[in-house]
């Protein structure tokens, strides 16, 4: 998959839900000028945030859709 | 020829200062994790527009979660940059939680415009993967 066909998908994505609006901005925004090592760190941090997110909304009876903090990105 | 898209990927969105053995691997990971990211998302407000009921939000949820954890297990041998097949072994297992997550979560979604959205960020990690699986694989 090429870089265009990524934005492609992600556009895609957004005109079907506009909850992905601002990560098809943030993945335009890209990762100019971070290491290898900066991008696994906040990677480690996403996929952490990813579980914890999916955790909370399974355990809540009735199930209530739990996201990420209001004003900060996952 | 092969190797174009993967480093038009780099090119356009990274530009990294430091770069490990696995740089296109780290590239396509961090991509991988976006969608993933973009697909609870969508879940979640498909959930609150009440297209998906409690049921289908807990089986989705579930798979999204065993994703984020082999994600993070990815992340984690990508890191510690050792041998290709523990990598690849993690890869796999995380190829199969998306692929259980698309049988068991978004297969089953019946309001149809919450499942063409599911169904197309679920491709977009699967076609990702499979770009990961390559680099991964081709790292030195």
């Amino acid at each position: 998959m090429t870089a265009a066909e990524l934005i492609a998908l992600l556009t895609q994505i957004a005109q079907l839900s506009p909850a992905a609006v601002n990560l098809v901005k943030e993945l335009i925004g890209g990762l100019k000028g971070q290491s290898d090592e900066q991008v696994l760190a906040s990677d480690a941090e996403g996929w952490a945030n990813i579980v914890r997110i999916a955790h909370l909304n399974q355990q809540a009876e009735p199930p209530t859709a739990i996201g990420p903090e209001p004003g900060k990105e996952l | 020829m092969k190797k174009l898209p993967v480093l038009l990927l780099a090119l356009v969105l990274c530009g990294c200062a430091a770069h490990g053995p696995y740089h296109a691997a780290v590239v396509v990971n961090h991509d991988a994790r976006t969608i993933t990211q973009t697909f609870q998302q969508v879940e979640i407000a498909e959930f609150n527009a009440g297209r998906i009921s409690a049921d289908e939000h807990r089986a989705l949820e579930a798979g999204v979660e065993k994703v984020g954890l082999a994600g993070q297990s990815v992340t984690s041998a990508l890191q510690q940059a050792g041998p290709q097949s523990d990598v690849l072994a993690k890869i796999s297992v995380l190829v199969q939680a998306v692929s259980e997550l698309n049988a068991n979560g978004v297969l089953a979604v019946k309001n149809p415009t919450s499942k063409a959205a599911l169904s197309v960020a679920i491709q977009g990690i699967q076609a990702l993967l499979l770009n990961l699986q390559k680099e991964a694989g081709a790292a030195q």
